[in-house]
């Protein structure tokens, strides 16, 4: 493909917990306009490498850019990010959210949030500390998905959720994401995500063991992603 | 984007604030009017006493919300938030100091305010004499402005200094290994820290000068005792008001350890 599709370039990455390495001699590239499918155990190295395009790890071996340029502030201006964990203060309502998105990101569509807000029956004037989980979820994915952005990383964002909600993430994320920009989703749920991923990034113990087109693996292999998951990562 | 941050720095803590020091002006004017309506000096004494308590569990309430701020915005799951936004490391952290030193400068000039309300209330009316709060202050301030507006500068740089040690702290202790008693880790970083800090201005001496309250007028003199040079307590004749060597090695402190906690979240922070 041309170099100039390409959103995420990495080259060589390894990044270092002390003694432990997270990710060892990472190279991959990511192109624009694409689901990518981060997959693999839990303590592979997901979140590591999604917290490393985040700009939220900065030491690091290696090579990173994100559309031509090394992870900085200019490149938090292209990224959503979702992760892992609530991240809205506890005494902030979701009207409080989204005008702090909007201050903050050019990109971000606060009339499309309002929507989404009204679309899933959220409070606007109820603190997130008073929300239930599932509508904590809901409200950082639409912030998430309101910006218009070229890099979308959603870091397990159906983990923990029953399978009726996570149904509706994908939904929503397929509905909601700049459809130009490239999306990287990081789980070990093969079977619920696999329906939706053009491409696949299989970790293990930090090292990529297979990656590329999910329809060009599954004609290769006649497997299923989720077989080759499961043979893949057996124990 | 630094305005934007100091914005909703403002819009996150101001709530706090105003309640921590709306507080002590309300119940100034109360203990004010209880004191001059009150007979006996027993009870006068009293409500003078309640009254400097409250000023004391203010600066430790104030200081507690900064610090809170400080550590929730930066270190925990809303670090995910702040980190993440499209601004440098050095814009976040200079937005926080900005705000929080405006909130102890407010919070000092509420407890004057809080003075001169207890003096004009009690003028006439209290027994242990009070009065001279309100008339000393009122005449001092519009005999001096000048050299308050330095006094303020002074205690503008101070109050930069306290906040910055605390960021330093709470820098090295969630970016080290440091896993548990972080807050007891914490104290003791900082009553090191202070410590050395303050070691340092007694005895690196670059500006030998300080600003003394003579006679009623203000002069720049030499610090000529070795004493005046290392501590500034007592000058040559009259009172020091600031000690310039002290005030340059603050700013040099306070720039050190921006850079230094600036450093260590950019490359060694790393959110659970």
């Amino acid at each position: 493909m041309d170099q100039e599709k390409i959103i995420v370039h990495v080259e060589n990455l390894t990044k270092r917990y002390g003694d432990n390495i997270a990710l060892n001699q990472m190279s991959i590239d990511l192109y624009k306009g694409k689901i990518v499918g981060l997959l693999g155990p839990n303590g592979c190295g997901k979140t590591t490498f999604i917290k490393l395009l985040a700009n939220l790890l900065n030491v690091y071996e290696g090579t990173i850019t994100i559309n031509g340029c090394r992870p900085s502030a200019q490149t938090k201006a292209m990224i959503s990010y979702l992760p892992d964990r609530n991240f809205i203060p506890e005494t902030w309502t979701a009207q409080m959210s989204i005008d702090f998105y909007k201050d903050f990101y050019a990109d971000f569509n606060d009339k499309k949030a309002m929507k989404l807000i009204n679309k899933l029956q959220i409070n606007p004037f109820m603190k997130f500390r008073a929300m239930s989980k599932g509508t904590k979820e809901k409200l950082q994915l639409i912030l998430v998905l309101s910006r218009n952005a070229q890099l979308y990383l959603f870091d397990e964002p159906i983990a923990g959720v029953d399978p009726a909600a996570r149904d509706l993430i994908f939904e929503l994320i397929l509905e909601n994401y700049n459809k130009e920009a490239t999306v990287i989703i990081s789980t070990h749920l093969i079977y619920d995500v696999e329906k939706i991923l053009d491409y696949i990034v299989f970790l293990k113990n930090g090292t990529v063991t297979r990656y590329g087109d999910v329809e060009i693996i599954r004609e290769k292999t006649q497997k299923s992603i989720e077989l080759l998951f499961k043979e893949d990562f057996r124990c | 984007m630094l305005k934007k941050l100091i914005k909703h720095e403002f819009k996150s803590s101001w709530l706090e604030m105003v309640i921590a020091n709306g507080a002590v002006l309300i119940i100034t004017v109360f203990v004010a009017i209880l004191i001059r309506i009150g007979s006996s000096i027993l009870f006068q004494t009293m409500g003078l006493t309640s009254l400097l308590l409250l000023y004391v569990g203010q600066i430790i309430l104030v200081f507690m919300t900064i610090i809170r701020s400080l550590n929730k915005k930066l270190f925990t799951n809303e670090g995910y938030l702040s980190f993440t936004l499209p601004v440098t490391t050095r814009q976040l952290l200079f937005s926080k100091v900005f705000v929080n030193v405006i909130w102890i400068i407010g919070t000092a000039l509420v407890m004057i305010i809080s003075l001169v309300i207890m003096g004009a209330i009690t003028i006439g009316g209290a027994d242990i004499g009070l009065d001279f709060i309100y008339f000393d202050i009122s005449e001092f301030a519009s005999a001096n402005i000048l050299p308050l507006l330095v006094l303020l500068f002074s205690f503008f740089i101070s109050s930069i200094l306290f906040l910055i040690t605390i960021l330093g702290v709470l820098t090295i202790v969630n970016t080290g290994k440091m896993k548990k008693k972080k807050l007891l880790i914490g104290v003791i970083l900082y009553y090191i820290l202070t410590n050395v800090l303050s070691w340092i201005e007694q005895f690196v001496i670059i500006i030998p000068f300080t600003l003394y309250y003579i006679g009623g007028t203000w002069t720049i003199a030499r610090s000529t005792t070795l004493y005046s040079l290392f501590t500034g307590i007592m000058g040559p004749e009259g009172l020091p008001i600031i000690n310039f060597n002290s005030m340059f090695l603050e700013i040099v402190f306070i720039i050190g350890i921006f850079i230094f906690s600036e450093k260590m979240i950019s490359k060694h922070l790393e959110l659970e």
